[in-house]
């Protein structure tokens, strides 16, 4: 790491370390351009196009720069797993953006804006050592969340998932902020590093307690889980395929990073995580093997893989947590971002079908290419070697092993095998299912478009055509080829990317 | 724990605001069908509660002086940065005749609501709310500590939102809720300040400390405690000048209004100057302030409920009048006269709102003048509502002569003689509008030829209150003793003096409105009153005037300024943008068509490999796993309903049962 480090450094030009900060600040201008791209006569995409190249930028930015970067007096930290999950928000959202430039969303600029926003705020949130950060952080991550899930202005179920998303979340948002005040009243401060000095009171595990329940929330671990399925059901695949894997990567860290400063001498914490885990994993499983929604099955697989996560963040804090708080935290952040890919790789094929699993029956017939990322997409979130989700599942079940959790270890396993069941209908689906009827595809563009119709009628200042440009299936491809890139790389590379982190 | 036991362990008393709160804790995650069903889980509560009150006041008798805990328990919570915050509870006399009062008003009223809400769909939740409005006002009345009483103060000021906006689907009701809910928060920033300067002075929040150390405050902050409290409880017991939420508050049920104005939320503000009375009486200033606010407020409120045609409103105007009675006692320092005073007032101003509501059951109206003649229809209604208006009026046997007698006795030995003027005027008004009301609705022309009595879940509840006005004011002697004062009769001076001030309202009352009289005349001598009770003194005008409006003026002040930056950054950008984006499109065309000669070579291996997959590895693993797995989703799948409301409760519900398995872990491990 060392070595590649100083090359690097010595490379670039000489900054001191806010210009880590280079991608999250370039995204915001972008996003506050794209708000106001009508006014300046560019095509409805073009926003999404320069988003994803500044995503691209700041991925390797971020990627090369200097390790450890100190910012605000410890309230920003980019360590080497900071900067990886960092660098992983920004690949995905790279592959997001040129997917919505290839394909369009229909206000195009407007979705690019509300995405560069929310993946500043991960950016932000996956370093932040501080209370205020953290909660700022991730409120600016999840909030644009809601109005992507709510797109569609003019679709009733758009509109009654984002609000369900964003009631909820407010709801669970208040219980962290209850407990992060507390918190602060305590330790007299907002720092991780003193709070880390606070001794078991009732008061203090009750905070922290209400904080995990709010971070549970955000990650849609179970029980806390309610609104995932419906939120995502509501509204169309690309803004699933963005809601359910930006924001929840903050989420996770944030946990880590919470479960890791604050847990020492709280017994407890790590009970709570195995119901959670356990939970989750449950729940989610069999919740999963009746979806007919190519979507609500992925939300439900959203909460168990958070399950597995959990699992392991549980390892860290167990009471010899020390000793596996850093592999526990890298392995998490590698599993979150092979599953995260391939989750997102499902949804922006499904984009281009329908949400339901039956519309993507004919797929391989109709988008061979597509059919087959989607089939390995798939096989990434079962597990099947060579591919990133098994060894990022490997790693987090042997930690966990080792960690004196056995007996969890073997209930996720079980659950993975259960798990084949579910993910292997969207291979079905896919490969073998006949399309019902033609129909089906014609009504739903029928319907696509008129929800289009309103919008642009609202947008009748806008200059540019009404009439959306086509797909581009090259762009397409391409934002496929990142993901599939990753999934394929990161399984490769997970033993070296570990020992290097770790 | 660390009991601070003074001969007495009364730690079951704990219990009596604890059991309706457990009821509502209970009902709060059910189905609204089976809340439905279970109304009866509140009113059980409560009975026990009454129960345990009644052991309470038996327990303690002869009582002692106010303030004098008889038991108190400490509950250190944790120690926020170095200083220990305590949830801390003391029963002490004034505290036990509070829980018998609430819980006797309490359960008059739920049992009302057995049948007077009985065809509506949330009726149960209805229960919920009352159940823990009353557990907070009962802990209230317990706590031992100002930060306790402050936090039990804003429950309360939810729970009266939540009945006010009841009927949240009609506009009068939930503007009412924001109204009441937004002024009485108004005064919540005094009791708030009053806290920090209260802290401030002495470092807790404890009673007990803060007595023990009042006398050596700096005077500033004194004077800050002092004011800040005073005005807390302007803004929870609607005195001048934030009393404009209570008459719109009559747009909610009218148990919830019986509730709100007999037993809990407004008698809450007089409650706690009572209990903060030790600190009050060191400064002067705030004693005269207070008696000048309750003295205007008995007035405002006695004149406004001689011009409303609402019936509720004349009550509404009524209770703020009788409010005023008793901040104005505490403002002459007699706790005891206030706390008499509230007391009756909670009987009899329960039993008339509850009158009310039958009488509006009866004839679907609240208007006075489409009333009339009921008297015939529905003789025990009259006969409660006598009992009740005539206490109110101050009529020799019943309670409201006893209690308002020993209020006019203290303002006159305090020598202030301008507020026994007021308070004597305030009597005249108030059986002027007494008499009033009784003529106009119980006799003369018959309006209402259906109307019909009420049924007997609504007549037992109404007619304990009623026998509780007769009796309460022969107790006069040993309340007083309870509190720890020699009480005495009113004097024959007082006696005589009072029954002369309300017979002479009487019979101005019975020359208008018994004869029916023409009031054109008398209303254009008081032509400067009338037009002014008619804008309510200009109350609402002068909030609309100097607070709201010009709220909205620098708000769209503020959102002008904003268009007009955001269109200059805008339009300066543009040309920036432009370019950037013209650069990237060159860029993109030069890479696609790279790109699109790789792609078109995956495709085709891609599909190649297609026809293997698909014959070995589905068919496999697709049939494997059974039915067992799908039916235990499908199970699941019931809960995900769909309902936000449901998933808020299975959310908070799961963090309740979390936190609760965590406090009984560390308990026992």
């Amino acid at each position: 790491m060392s070595t590649i480090a100083t090359i690097t450094t010595s490379f670039l030009p000489p900054f001191n370390g806010y210009a880590v900060l280079v991608a999250p600040a370039l995204l915001i201008l972008v996003a506050f351009f794209s708000l106001f791209a009508d006014k300046l006569h560019v095509p409805d995409r073009a926003a999404a196009v320069v988003a994803a190249v500044v995503a691209a930028v700041g991925a390797c930015w971020m990627a090369l720069g200097a390790d450890n970067v100190i910012l605000f007096g410890y309230q920003l930290v980019y360590t080497g797993d900071a900067r990886f999950a960092a660098t992983a928000i920004l690949v995905l959202a790279c592959a997001w953006f040129v997917w919505t430039a290839a394909a369009g969303t229909g206000r195009t600029r407007e979705a690019t804006a509300l995405a560069a926003l929310s993946v500043s705020g991960a950016v932000l949130a996956v370093a932040a050592l501080d209370l205020i950060v953290m909660l700022l952080a991730l409120e600016l991550t999840s909030m644009p969340a809601y109005v992507l899930i709510g797109y569609r202005r003019y679709r009733i179920q758009g509109l009654e998932g984002a609000l369900k998303y964003f009631l909820l979340s407010v709801l669970t948002s208040l219980f962290m902020i209850y407990g992060a005040s507390m918190l602060f009243g305590l330790a007299g401060s907002t720092h991780f590093a003193e709070l880390r000095a606070l001794t078991q009171s009732p008061l203090s595990l009750l905070a922290f307690v209400l904080l995990i329940i709010g971070l549970f929330a955000k990650l849609s671990a179970a029980p806390f889980h309610w609104w995932a399925p419906d939120a995502y059901a509501g509204s169309e695949p690309w803004t699933v395929s963005f809601a359910a894997t930006v924001p929840k990567f903050a989420g996770i860290l944030v946990i880590v990073r919470l479960i890791q400063l604050v847990s020492t001498g709280f017994s407890l914490a790590q009970s709570l995580l195995l119901i959670g885990a356990v939970a989750s994993m449950v729940v989610g499983t069999f919740a999963a093997l009746t979806q007919s929604d190519t979507r609500r099955l992925l939300a439900y697989s959203g909460v168990v893989n958070v399950g597995y996560i959990l699992l392991v963040v549980a390892a860290s804090a167990g009471p010899d947590g020390a000793t596996y708080s850093t592999i526990a935290l890298v392995s998490s952040v590698v599993y979150a971002l092979a599953y995260t890919a391939a989750t997102m790789g499902v949804l922006l094929v499904a984009s281009g079908e329908g949400g339901r699993l039956s519309d993507l029956a004919g797929l391989s017939k109709r988008r061979p290419a597509a059919a087959w990322c989607l089939a390995l997409f798939v096989l990434s979130l079962i597990g099947v070697p060579p591919l990133a989700g098994f060894f990022g599942k490997l790693e987090l079940f042997m930690t966990a092993w080792a960690a004196g959790q056995q007996v969890f270890v073997v209930i996720a396993t079980v659950v993975t095998v259960v798990s084949a069941f579910y993910y292997m209908r969207l291979i079905k689906a896919a490969f073998f299912d006949e399309p019902e009827r033609q129909v089906a595809a014609s009504e739903d563009s029928a319907e696509d478009t008129a929800d289009v119709a309103p919008d642009v009628a609202a947008d009748s200042a806008a200059p540019e055509t009404p009439t959306p440009a086509p797909t581009s299936r090259v762009g397409v491809g391409v934002a496929l080829g990142i993901l599939l890139a990753v999934t394929l790389l990161l399984g490769v590379l997970s033993g070296p990317i570990i020992t290097w982190l770790t | 724990m660390e009991h601070v036991a003074q001969n007495l362990n009364l730690w079951w008393v704990l219990l009596v605001p604890l059991l309706p709160a457990a009821a509502f804790v209970v009902l709060l995650p059910m189905s609204r069908r089976v809340r439905n069903a279970c109304r009866f889980v509140p009113i059980a509560a409560m009975v026990v509660a009454l129960g345990l009150s009644i052991a309470a006041a038996v327990q303690v008798y002869p009582g002692s002086h106010i303030g004098e805990p008889f038991w108190q328990v400490a509950w250190q919570l944790a120690t926020l940065g170095g200083h220990a915050v305590t949830i801390s509870f003391a029963v002490d006399s004034l505290a036990v005749l509070m829980l018998v009062m609430v819980c006797i008003v309490g359960i008059c009223v739920q049992i009302f609501s057995l049948f007077y809400m009985k065809d509506d769909d949330r009726r149960g939740w209805f229960f919920c709310v009352m159940a823990l409005f009353l557990a907070a006002m009962l802990g209230f009345v317990l706590s031992g500590s100002l930060l306790v009483e402050f936090a039990l103060w804003e429950i309360m000021g939810v729970c009266s939102y939540l009945l006010i906006g009841f009927w949240y689907r009609d506009e009068a009701p939930r503007k009412a809720s924001q109204k009441a809910f937004l002024v009485t928060r108004t005064g919540d920033v005094g009791f708030f300040v009053a806290l920090a300067a209260i802290y401030a002075a002495c470092g807790s929040f404890e009673f007990e400390h803060i007595f023990a150390t009042v006398a050596n405050w700096s005077p500033a902050l004194l004077m800050v405690s002092s004011i800040g409290l005073i005005w807390a409880a302007i803004g929870k017991s609607a005195q001048i000048p934030l009393s404009a939420w209570l008459p719109d508050a009559m747009a909610g049920p009218t148990p919830g209004s019986a509730l709100i104005h007999a037993a809990t939320m407004v008698v809450a503000g007089v409650f706690m100057l009572t209990r903060m009375l030790p600190v009050l009486t060191l400064n002067p200033l705030a004693m005269q302030i207070i008696l000048v606010v309750g003295i205007i407020t008995a007035l405002y409120g006695a004149i406004l409920a001689c011009f409303q045609t609402d019936l509720k409103k004349v009550l509404a105007f009524s209770t703020i009048s009788q409010l005023g009675y008793m901040v104005a006692a505490i403002g002459v320092g007699s706790a005891t006269a206030a706390v008499f005073h509230l007391t009756t007032h909670a009987f009899f101003k329960a039993l008339l709102f509850l009158t009310a509501g039958i009488i509006i059951h009866a004839t679907h109206t609240q208007d006075m003048r489409q009333m009339g003649g009921l008297a015939r229809r529905m003789p025990i209604t009259t006969v409660v509502w006598t009992i009740g208006a005539f206490s109110l009026a101050g009529v020799l046997p019943l309670s409201g002569f006893f209690s308002k007698d020993e209020i006019f006795t203290v303002i006159w030995h305090s020598g202030q003689y301008w507020a026994f003027a007021g308070a004597a005027a305030v009597g005249v008004l108030t059986s002027l509008y007494v008499v009033k009301t009784w003529f106009t609705v119980f006799f003369g022309n018959s309006c209402n030829v259906n109307a019909h009595e009420g049924t007997a879940t609504e007549l037992v509840p109404v007619s304990i209150l009623a026998a509780l006005t007769l009796v309460c004011g022969f107790l006069t002697i040993p309340l007083a003793r309870f509190l720890g004062h020699e009480g005495e009769w009113p004097s024959l001076t007082m006696a005589a003096t009072s029954t002369a001030v309300m017979l002479c309202g009487a019979a101005l009352g019975y020359t208008i409105y018994a004869r029916q009289r023409s009031t054109e005349r008398l209303k254009q001598i008081f032509n400067v009153v009338v037009s002014a009770a008619d804008a309510r003194f200009y109350l609402d005008w002068v909030y609309d005037t100097f607070f709201i409006r010009p709220y909205f003026w620098l708000s769209e002040a503020l959102w002008k300024l904003d268009a007009v930056i955001i269109d200059g950054a805008v339009n300066g950008v543009a040309w920036l943008y432009r370019g950037l984006t013209r650069l990237i499109n060159l860029l993109d065309a030069r890479i696609i068509d790279g790109a699109v000669n790789g792609a078109a070579w995956l495709y085709r291996a891609l599909t190649r490999g297609a026809q293997w997959f698909d014959s070995t590895v589905i068919d496999g693993i697709v049939n494997g796993l059974g039915t067992l797995s799908r039916a235990i989703g499908a199970a699941l799948r019931r809960v995900q309903t769909g309902h936000l409301q449901r998933y808020q409760r299975l959310i908070v519900g799961a963090a309740v049962v979390i936190v609760a398995v965590l406090v009984l872990v560390l308990r026992f491990l």
